[in-house]
């Protein structure tokens, strides 16, 4: 499949600089980005033909997750929650009204089945394989791995990220699909 | 994870995210913030 003619967002960004951060994604073939949890200013002055949306990311305890999801669902915001032990991501997955669940470190078939069902996207942040070596690098392909299996399995739609905090932890598309063809 | 795979969650999954937010969500070109 051809790279070329599609647009490109990355979902999960923490710029210091939204404003830099929009003109090197500009450069890079991205057509938007999703910045985490900021409020911009009037003033930033984004490049022409791209995009800047917001995104809430939330973190509670599993028995708040579901409090929260429902406090911004319809803030019109981008909403993830970044995944963790199995009893957080069914809180997260069984709740209506989340867009992303971002790399859930336990993840299993009822969960899938969950996401399915309320529509949530499952995460892939590479960022996370990029900035890890050796063993914790290892651990985190075979949970990508098992995530991947089981999002196949229920058609679950799939998110790519870099989880860039400043323009040099960026990656082009053409290399997050290269990166992301090392699990499975 | 393939290119088609990949591609589609960098383009089609966030545009269909985008699309059942609002269908005014889309406005390329102008920022929402």
């Amino acid at each position: 499949m051809s790279l070329f003619g599609s647009k490109f967002y990355d979902f999960y960004t923490h710029p210091d600089d939204a404003a830099l951060m929009a003109i090197e994604g500009k450069r890079f073939g991205y057509s938007g980005i999703v910045v985490i949890d900021q409020d911009q200013s009037e003033k930033t002055i984004f490049p022409g033909d791209f995009s800047v949306y917001r995104g809430i990311e939330i973190q509670a305890k599993p028995s708040r997750i579901r409090e929260e999801i429902k406090k911004y669902r319809d803030s019109g915001h981008i909403l993830i929650v970044k995944g963790g032990e199995e009893e957080l991501n069914r809180a997260a997955v069984e709740t209506e009204g989340l867009d992303i669940l971002l790399h859930p470190l336990e993840f299993n078939n009822v969960l899938a089945k969950a996401a399915s069902d309320n529509s949530v996207s499952i995460g892939f942040n590479l960022g996370l394989l990029i900035g890890l070596q050796g063993v914790a690098r290892v651990r985190e392909l075979k949970t990508m791995r098992i995530n991947i299996k089981h999002a196949r399995k229920y058609k679950l739609q799939l998110i790519l990220t870099s989880d860039a905090h400043s323009i040099y932890d960026l990656r082009a598309p053409k290399e997050m699909v290269a990166i992301s063809s090392l699990f499975g | 994870m393939t290119e088609h795979e990949a591609v589609d969650a960098m383009s089609a999954t966030p545009l269909n995210i985008l699309r059942r937010k609002s269908p005014d969500y889309i406005q390329e070109g102008i920022e929402i913030i």
